[in-house]
């Protein structure tokens, strides 16, 4: 008796856990996925900030911004993913980042990954890779590493640059420490054109 | 009786032996076993010790259960039934045949439909998310996509700046200059420097 409820809660924990992994494994196998993880590019570092939004967050926050913001709804409700880490550099460790921004990119391309601009200026290092499926942009993953800062980007789902880049000259953003958020931690710093 | 007992009486017998003494056979049996009995030296040897047997044991005393034991069982008993009260509903009786089964076939009915709905699509489960959940989701969604398009106009100036300039325009514009002097003209090259 004890043995057959065991195996029927062992069956329901199966299934729940089917269903509620269900949606994560299935993003992690999207091409546009890069897992932060595996480029080894936290090395030591904890990130200075993390960003990462999915899911029916995502889904949520697209639906809020309907009304008041219909360029961000027409971005975020074709996207599956964003995700951030910035980390906090110096003089020792961001000769390292750099290297290892040069290390990513080959990697990424060695998986299908373009990279579409490579910039680098006085120890400041810049790239954008793509990932495309057909003619559609599928992700997206920015890497930016200046001589205190590091920043990699990761955006999942089908991605118009045109539109990301309008928007995001269109947006006026609040630094993220300025916010009362203590969840998480915050970056150093916010750029502004 | 069968044919094939008729035929091999003398295991039919040694199954039978209890009831043949107890004088439970029908008169028909019973008439068979006697007719074999009387010819068959081993079954009616047989018989005989059986019949010793439950005579021996008619005779024996009755023996009382010592009231140790009794009080034992009487006490485990006790203490079993209390456990079942304890536990309040019979678990084990919703696993009993035939209840268990369609019960199963329901549990596993439900999650394959929820699995199948989750994989096709329709919905995930919400979580709960606050209001603030919600804000600073949509300042990190911004951050994020205006830290995207910083990357994008930073690499696209300094393209500009050390690729495009140097090595394309201004090389074309003291070309151009080059070849609107050589003509006398040099209100043209100007005029070719702002088209520019």
């Amino acid at each position: 008796m004890k043995g057959r409820i065991i195996i029927l809660g062992a069956m329901l924990a199966l299934l729940l856990g089917a269903t509620a992994g269900w949606a994560q494994d299935n993003l992690e196998k999207h091409p546009g996925y890069v897992d932060f993880k595996t480029l080894g590019i936290s090395r030591d570092l904890e990130p200075t900030a993390e960003v990462n939004i999915k899911g029916s967050l995502l889904r949520l926050l697209a639906g809020s911004a309907a009304e008041d913001d219909p360029q961000l709804k027409s971005v975020l409700k074709r996207l599956l993913a964003i995700r951030v880490e910035t980390y906090e550099l110096d003089s020792l460790t961001a000769g390292g980042y750099q290297k290892t921004a040069e290390n990513v990119a080959k990697y990424l391309e060695g998986r299908g990954w373009e990279t579409i601009v490579s910039a680098r200026e006085r120890g400041e290092r810049a790239k954008i890779c793509i990932k495309t499926e057909g003619d559609a942009i599928v992700g997206l993953f920015v890497m930016s590493v200046e001589r205190d800062e590091a920043a990699f980007v990761n955006i999942v789902g089908n991605i118009d640059p045109d539109e990301i880049g309008k928007l995001g000259r269109d947006l006026d953003i609040s630094p993220l420490d300025s916010m009362d958020l203590p969840a998480k931690k915050s970056p150093k710093k916010t750029k502004s054109h | 009786m069968t044919q094939l007992e008729r035929d091999n009486l003398c295991p039919w017998l040694n199954e039978n032996v209890e009831r043949f003494l107890d004088g439970e056979l029908n008169p028909s049996e019973t008439s068979i076993a006697e007719e074999h009995l009387a010819t068959c030296t081993l079954c009616a040897q047989q018989v005989e010790f059986a019949g010793q047997i439950s005579s021996t044991l008619r005779t024996l005393p009755i023996v009382d259960c010592p009231d140790s034991v009794t009080e034992a069982v009487y006490e485990k008993v006790a203490v079993s039934a209390l456990k079942r009260s304890m536990q309040g509903f019979d678990w084990g009786r919703l696993f009993t045949p035939p209840v268990w089964r369609p019960a199963l076939i329901g549990v596993v009915s439900v999650g394959l439909v929820a699995l199948i709905a989750v994989i096709g699509g329709r919905r995930d489960v919400v979580p709960a998310y606050t209001a603030r959940d919600l804000a600073r989701a949509r300042v990190e969604a911004k951050w994020a996509l205006r830290l995207v398009n910083q990357v994008g106009e930073r690499a696209g100036a300094q393209m500009r700046n050390e690729l495009l300039n140097p090595r394309v325009i201004r090389p074309v514009i003291r070309a151009v200059e080059t070849e609107a002097a050589k003509r006398g003209s040099k209100r043209d090259a100007q005029e070719v420097r702002n088209e520019g």
